[in-house]
């Protein structure tokens, strides 16, 4: 168990430098091509149709899911029809750049009893 | 690269596994699972989802190749929505599939009921003409 998460640590650490390479998107352009989101991820408790659920919060999300999302919707590897239609309309730019937006959104909050410093 | 992805994802799922394997003497025997309460789910999310989601919910361990979502704050029937996709099969991910395999249903919504009330940075999308 205690190798195994030392062997993980180290995979990790290999990877992190990919990670942070990652290009960075520009929030200013991406508030502008996420006009279009808004109809649905601006109104609050906005819900899916069928099957009935509401529509994720997406503001102060953490921008690699953001674009990983966007990216998985474009590709089909996650299914869902309105969304594979808003994301095969974006560049990887774009979603670099709305991912930028929405996450520089997060409101303040308290920390909760089991968070870690 | 793609290869060492898979690996720390491999690990990674397997590092969680095991840990909670070692903590749980019952596990596998999910005829005494334990009641679904929001006080189990807050143990569970301690043991298990914490590793990737972070302790509080909304500081993802940043994963590369799959980056875990802030899930504190979420919508609660989204929260139940995806988990039942990825314990069903609808929404495929290999990290989260094996998470979620092992849950019942109301093991499911106590989950979503705590994750939901998590102090949170997440909120819906300003829009300029609602005068946000
Ligand atoms: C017609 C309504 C609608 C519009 C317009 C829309 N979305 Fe969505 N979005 C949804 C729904 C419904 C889901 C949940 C789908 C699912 O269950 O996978 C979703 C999910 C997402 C997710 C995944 C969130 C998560 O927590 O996994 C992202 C990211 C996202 N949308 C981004 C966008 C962006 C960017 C745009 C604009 C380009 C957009 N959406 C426009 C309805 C919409
Ligand atoms: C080994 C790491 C890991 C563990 C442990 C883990 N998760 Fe996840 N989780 C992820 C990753 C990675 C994703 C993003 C998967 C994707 O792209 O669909 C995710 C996605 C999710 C989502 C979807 C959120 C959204 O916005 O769509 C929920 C809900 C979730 N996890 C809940 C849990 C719960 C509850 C547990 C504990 C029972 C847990 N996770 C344990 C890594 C993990």
């Amino acid at each position: 168990m205690r190798s195994r998460i030392a062997v993980l640590i180290v995979a990790c650490a290999a990877l992190g430098a990919s990670f942070a390479a990652h290009a960075a998107g520009d929030p200013a352009k991406g508030k502008v091509e996420s006009q279009t989101c808004l109809g649905c991820h601006g109104i609050a408790d906005y819900t899916n149709v069928y099957p009935s659920y509401r529509v994720p919060k997406l503001a102060g999300q953490n921008a690699a899911y953001i674009v990983h999302a966007l990216e998985e919707y474009k590709s089909g590897a996650r299914n869902h029809k309105t969304m594979h239609a808003q994301a095969s309309s974006l560049t990887q730019q774009q979603m670099e750049d709305i991912a930028a937006y929405f996450s520089s959104l997060g409101k303040p909050y308290k920390p909760g009893p089991g968070a870690q410093p | 690269m793609k290869s060492l992805t898979a690996l720390a994802i491999l690990l990674l799922g397997l590092a969680a596994g095991a840990s909670l394997a070692d903590d749980s003497p019952a596990a596998g025997a999910t005829a005494s699972a334990p009641p679904a309460t929001l006080a189990w789910a807050a143990q569970e999310f301690k043991n298990t989802c914490s590793a990737c989601h972070g302790a509080d919910g909304a500081h993802p361990t940043p994963l590369p190749g799959n980056p875990p979502p802030i899930v504190a704050g979420q919508y609660a029937d989204y929260l139940v929505q995806a988990l039942t996709e990825y314990r069903d099969g609808q929404r495929q991910n290999i990290i989260m599939a094996p998470q979620a395999k092992a849950l019942n249903n109301a093991q499911i919504r106590a989950l979503a009921a705590y994750i939901s009330r998590l102090p949170t940075p997440l909120h819906t999308l300003p829009r300029p003409d609602f005068g946000h």
